[in-house]
């Protein structure tokens, strides 16, 4: 047996780098501080990124159908914007309603990156009623032209309403809401910018506030600025923008110059006067939802960059646990200091290897702000511990901190690296950069840690050592008890109760997790809230219109030409009808389908003409209809998709759905003359999206632990030591598994690198443990329970206050308006506060029963017969 | 997280009904008989494959009583349904509907029962199905693609006598069961090519068929045709018994009209307050006609030939629905249509 952790390598390291860290502080400090300013620099360089095609999992077969089709049908960017009626205030049809509605419909109009072709209302001319009439079709605007409020005239837009067929699209199926329907053009015909999503997502939010807020703020130029003059108004909000940061702020605006131009211009906020007024356009009765692709964008930005705010807070309270442990709120803003330190590099790395920041990077630092301090508290409290006990000085007590701990803190490091490795595994872009980024933040935690920190405790002058040790002794003093009473768990009738009540719990735990569901389990867009306002609007928008918003797109590829072909179009609308009755499927549209209602509408509306045509000519005049534009078929009409409507996104739905797909495509033969190819829209996605977490959960849970083990093998080399620190780690994870069944938090793309975060952190508090506790049985000599008692003392309060640490740092998460970092939050909290204890309770459990005290047994078996003493 | 990826697509999945409309109205007035035309032109182009089309059998569905039907009969025995995807339903009591193997999947648009187990059903591809057996089980008695004319009311006179109508003047007869489905040579009614959208029996068993641009004719045996001056030039597309001699002839944009007696060749337009076309109706027991259409319409027209709206497109919540026939069950209509069976009550 290797009884002690200390090797040849161990010491040899400890030999070498201690006289380089030591001998000339000033020098290293400087290094460190001018790689700080470096890294620093690179981090304020850092941008937001919502690259979402890092999201996908590009290897999956659907998500390569997928890009394969996705140019060749347009429009994936339309925006709804809903006007309605507040709940009991009647139906659309007043004059206080429709004005409302113009007002909407014309700003949309106006706003830069709408295409204003492609804009429907009711108000818009586009939209217009027809009727098979004697010998033809007869039509007209749905709003007659020369509009006026009359009731005569609002009893002739409900009689248009109706025939233009255009309830459930444009006018919800109550008739209390009406929509305006616009879409954006990707790139600004103007200035070839890129759309800007967030900035098309804040307009849209401004025209809800120019109807439903009772006051305006108009900015107005306080002097001159060529070309304009003082007093021209620059735009117009409707949420109170001053405050004591207003004149820093700066406000982008598009402008029409002297001659006509149009001019882009950022203003700052000194430079402009706000007033405010009462909002001429503003309608006590309505409500005003808007959705679409854009809309979420902006929603996930403005969320993620209230994340940010956040970090403050938990500074503050990672602060406040520290200080309570060490007794003092300075020198806890020395691994307080040294975690930030961290962050800064982590971010600085980041952008010198090219990444951007997304809203799942913008948890990173947070963690990096855990790890290091969970080792700050480690090395801190050794340091106080040969400060306050061994009445060491400073610099003695600095060196011998970092002989005592560099290894062991290397090693955990490692392992943590190892296992934020195993997230590699998961094939989505989006999570492997997070695994990479957080492996920056490692390699940051090590430096700033193991040697920052023990040097700049070095310098600590403990202004009053004696209060300082006063308070140390009596907070000691009063957890001794605690101590003692834990340390009854290394006997071994108490061990072995604990031992069945937590196998009891993981067997109970596992039963319970059985029921974990794989994907998405809420309504509406995942990333944000439940009771976000966009998934509120949402939610209201698919209720109260007939308008899907889970979506499964399904392509029929086919030759070219396939629309006029009678046997192939037949094919898709009978996958149609087979779709349509499938569980969890609530409609389907597909050109093929659409052709049998044109061809009806074509015949005098006659529904016994809903039939394919099938003769080319027929297939070819139903058809004409619809460009490329519609999504319905692409240039050559050789893909079709077909448009799944489904009731929910969740897997089981899903899965149902799928199963059903594939057992229409396997009834058809190999040479068929069309393939239906998964999968498109955001079902599409998420099923991908789930296949890879179903597939990899395993592979990277597996290496998760494998690697843990090794690393714990290397480091102990010992059977012992693995049971000791990876069965608790291992009950904690099916213990979160249980919980999130409870919590209803399915196992997604940001749940399943928590497993590999918290497993990888939890393991630390072992790690810590449990050389300690070797260390006084195997060469202190002392028995179990003295040798447990004595590692609480030295570490088991830093394990409770690095629980409490760890879990304040991921606990603000909670606050966050994305639902994926709120589940994260939930979790990463449970989890560390739930190995902490484990470590705690369950490792002495085993070690009473695996752990050997040479010693004991020397004297044991010389007690009993003199036999056989093992060395 | 990925979720919010291209799920506006739905807008663009529904977005199909803003220019396909656009494109039907820029293709205008002259469509119609374009559509006509071209469909017409098309039968002498013949389908590009081999002339030996094969039906396909239709599929099973779970819920084929929410597709499109078109048709509906109460066999005495139950209730029997058709319409797309060769969908056949039968229900015992209007709730609970189970679907019948059929033989095609094209869409069938009129059932007629001679008794309790003999009837037709007939459909596009000039489909003729046959049942003896309540309609369990269906036979294609005729199947010709190639003619491009869809069949849309079936009348059946007894066990072994039925006519069916259709699109371009088809009108076609069996004597013996369907064993043999003829062309009836009648060319009054065949010479114009117009569509025959429906064919009754009048109360004193004259046989009647309604059709496109105001087409009313009527016959004594089914077999010599006396065409009557249509009342406007409109299409109908359907037509019931009225009185003792006469007949109610239904259609486009609530056009409906009635005569007392159609060899007298008088008509009188009845005020039915709506502009949607009617498509389907039945002869309710006091003597009243219920007629049924688009938008969800259904009108009452009462024995002296009044109109009154008992159900308009503002009655039901969701998209307008068409219906396209009904039949009166346990005290309330049964109608079918778009949206598949829908139960509407007269009270």
């Amino acid at each position: 047996m290797h009884g002690d952790p200390r090797g040849w390598f161990s010491q040899f390291f400890v030999k070498i780098t201690e006289p380089l860290i030591f001998s000339k502080r000033p020098l290293t400090l400087s290094v460190i501080a001018l790689l700080t300013l470096f890294l620093g620099f690179e981090a304020s360089q850092l941008r937001l990124d919502s690259g979402f095609e890092k999201q996908l999992p590009k290897n999956h077969p659907y998500i390569q159908v997928l890009k394969k089709y996705q140019d060749q049908f347009g429009g994936g960017n339309t925006v709804l914007l809903a006007v309605s009626e507040k709940p009991g205030k009647g139906d659309i049809y007043n004059g206080r309603f429709m004005d409302s509605l113009k007002v909407a419909t014309d700003a949309v109009f106006f706003l830069p990156g709408v295409d204003r072709t492609r804009i429907s209302s009711l108000f818009t001319p586009n939209v217009r009623f027809i009727e098979a009439v004697e010998g033809g079709f007869r039509g007209g605007n749905v709003i007659p032209s020369g509009y006026q409020p009359t009731p005569e005239v609002l009893q002739q837009i409900r009689e248009n309403v109706a025939k233009a067929n255009v309830v459930g699209r444009l006018v919800s199926n109550d008739l209390s809401s009406a929509m305006v329907v616009s879409e954006l053009v990707d790139q600004n015909p103007r200035t070839h910018q890129k759309l800007d999503y967030i900035q098309a997502a804040h307009l849209f939010e401004n025209i809800r506030g120019k109807l439903t807020s009772p006051e305006l703020f108009e900015y107005t130029l306080k002097a001159d600025d060529a070309p304009f003059k003082a007093g021209a108004v620059i735009t117009t909000v409707y949420q109170d923008p001053r405050g004591p940061l207003f004149s820093l702020k700066r406000v982008h605006a598009t402008l029409i110059g002297p001659s006509g131009e149009t001019v882009d211009r950022d203003f700052r906020g000194s430079q402009l006067q706000v007033s405010q007024r009462k909002n001429p356009d503003y309608n006590p009765d309505i409500d005003v939802e808007v959705i679409g692709f854009a809309k979420v964008i902006g929603d996930v930005a403005d969320a993620s960059l209230q994340v940010i705010s956040f970090f403050a807070l938990t500074v503050f309270l990672v602060w406040l646990v520290l200080s309570y442990y060490m007794g003092s709120f300075v020198v806890s803003l020395y691994p307080l200091s040294c975690g930030l330190l961290a962050v800064v590099w982590e971010l600085g790395i980041l952008h010198l290897a090219g990444y951007g920041l997304d809203p799942f990077a913008i948890l990173v630092p947070f963690l990096v702000l855990a790890i290091s301090v969970s080792h700050g508290i480690q090395i801190t409290s050794f340091w106080l511990l040969e400060v306050s006990d061994r009445g060491l000085d400073s610099f003695s007590a600095s060196r011998a901190t970092y002989r005592r701990l560099v290894i062991p803190g290397i090693t955990a490091l490692v392992t943590n690296i190892i296992g934020f490795g195993t997230i590699l595994l998961i094939p989505i872009g989006i999570v492997r950069e997070m695994a990479i980024n957080a492996m920056f933040g490692l390699l940051a935690v090590i430096v700033c840690k193991k040697v920052l920190l023990p040097c700049l405790l070095s310098y600590v002058k403990l202004r009053n050592p004696q209060r300082f040790r006063d308070y140390q002794h009596r907070r000691d003093a009063r957890l001794k008890p605690i101590w003692h009473k834990l340390a009854l768990l290394t006997r071994k009738p108490v061990a072995a109760v604990v031992i069945v009540l937590a196998m009891l719990a993981w067997g109970g735990a596992e039963w319970i997790s059985r029921d974990l569901q794989i994907g998405e389990l809420h309504p509406g867009v995942p990333a944000l809230r439940p009771d976000s306002r966009y998934n509120l609007d949402s939610d209201f928008i698919s209720k109260n219109y007939s308008i899907g918003v889970d979506i499964l797109q399904v392509y029929a590829a086919t030759k070219s030409n396939g629309c006029i072909d009678y046997d192939i179009m037949n094919r898709i609308s009978r996958f149609g009808w087979y779709m349509q009755n499938t569980p969890g499927v609530v409609s389907t549209t597909s050109m093929a389908l659409l052709d049998k209602v044109v061809w009806a509408q074509y015949n005098e509306s006659n529904p016994r003409w809903q039939q394919l045509p099938r003769s080319q000519d027929g297939l070819v005049l139903a058809g004409q209809q619809f460009t490329t534009s519609t999504g319905l078929l692409n240039d050559d009409c050789s893909v079709m998709p077909t448009y799944v409507f489904m009731k929910d996104h969740k897997a089981t739905t899903i899965d149902g759905v799928i199963a059903a797909i594939d057992r229409f495509t396997a009834g058809g033969k190999g040479d068929d003359a069309v393939t239906f190819q998964l999968a498109g829209g955001n079902v599409g996605v998420m099923a991908a999206t789930n296949a890879v977490i179903k597939k990899t959960e395993f592979s990277v849970l597996f290496w998760l632990y494998a690697a843990i083990t090794l690393c714990v093998f290397v480091s102990f080399r010992g059977f012992t030591s693995i049971v000791c620190i990876l069965v608790p780690l291992a009950a904690v994870s099916v213990f979160t598994y249980a919980i999130m069944v409870f919590l209803g938090i399915g196992e997604t793309v940001a749940t399943l690198p928590v497993a590999a975060f918290a497993a990888g952190i939890g393991v630390d508090y072992g790690i810590y443990i449990f050389s300690v506790l070797e260390e006084n049985v195997k060469s202190k000599g002392m028995n179990l329970r003295e040798a447990y008692a004595d590692t609480l003392h030295q570490t088991g309060k830093a394990v409770l206050v690095t629980g409490a640490a760890l879990s304040a740092s991921v606990a603000t998460w909670m606050l966050s308006g994305l639902q994926f970092q709120i589940d994260m939050g939930i979790l990463l909290t449970v989890m560390f506060l739930a190995n902490a204890v484990a470590a705690l309770v369950m490792l002495p459990a085993f070690a009473a029963f695996l752990m050997k005290n040479p010693a004991a047994a020397v004297s044991r078996a010389a007690g009993i017969n003199a036999t056989g003493a093992k060395p | 997280m990925i979720a919010k990826l291209r799920f506006i697509d739905g807008g663009a999945g529904r977005r199909w009904i803003a220019p396909a409309l656009l494109g039907l109205f820029a293709a205008s007035g002259a469509c119609h008989a374009q559509g006509a035309d071209s469909a017409a032109g098309a039968a002498a182009v013949a389908v590009p494959d081999s002339p030996q089309v094969k039906p396909t059998a239709a599929m099973m569905a779970a819920h084929a009583e929410t597709g499109l039907l078109l048709g509906i009969v109460d066999t005495g025995q139950h209730l029997v349904a058709v319409g797309g995807n060769g969908d056949i339903v039968t229900s015992p009591d209007g709730e609970r509907w189970t679907q019948v193997q059929t033989p095609v999947d094209v869409t069938l648009t009129g059932v007629a029962f001679a008794d309790e187990h003999h009837g037709w059903v007939v459909g596009h591809d000039a489909l003729i199905l046959h049942t003896a057996d309540g309609g369990q089980s269906w036979s294609v008695q005729s199947f010709q693609p190639d003619l491009n004319a869809p069949l849309f009311s079936v009348l059946a006179l007894d066990s072994q006598r039925a006519l069916a109508v259709g699109a371009f003047g088809t009108l076609k007869a069996t004597e013996d069961g369907g064993g043999h489905w003829s062309d009836v040579d009648a060319p009054v009614l065949t010479k114009d090519k117009l569509h025959l959208n429906a064919i009754t029996r009048l109360a004193n068993g004259d046989l009647f068929i309604a059709g496109e641009h105001g087409l009313a004719a009527v016959s004594a045996d089914g077999r010599d045709w006396h065409r009557l001056s249509p009342p406007y030039e409109g299409s109908f597309f359907g037509a019931l018994p009225w009185g003792n001699r006469g007949a109610i002839a239904f259609g486009l944009r609530g056009n409906v009209y009635v005569s007392d007696d159609v060899r007298a060749d008088h008509w009188q337009k009845v005020d039915a307050h709506t502009t949607s076309s009617f498509f389907g109706g039945l002869v309710l027991p006091q003597g009243e006609v219920a007629l049924m259409g688009g938008d969800g319409e259904i009108v009452i027209v009462d024995g002296k030939g009044a109109g009154r709206v008992v159900r308009d497109s503002s009655s039901g919540q969701g998209q307008a629905t068409t219906y396209a026939a009904g039949i009166d069950y346990r005290n309330a209509l049964i109608v079918v249509g778009e949206g598949g069976v829908a139960r509407v009550s007269l009270k």
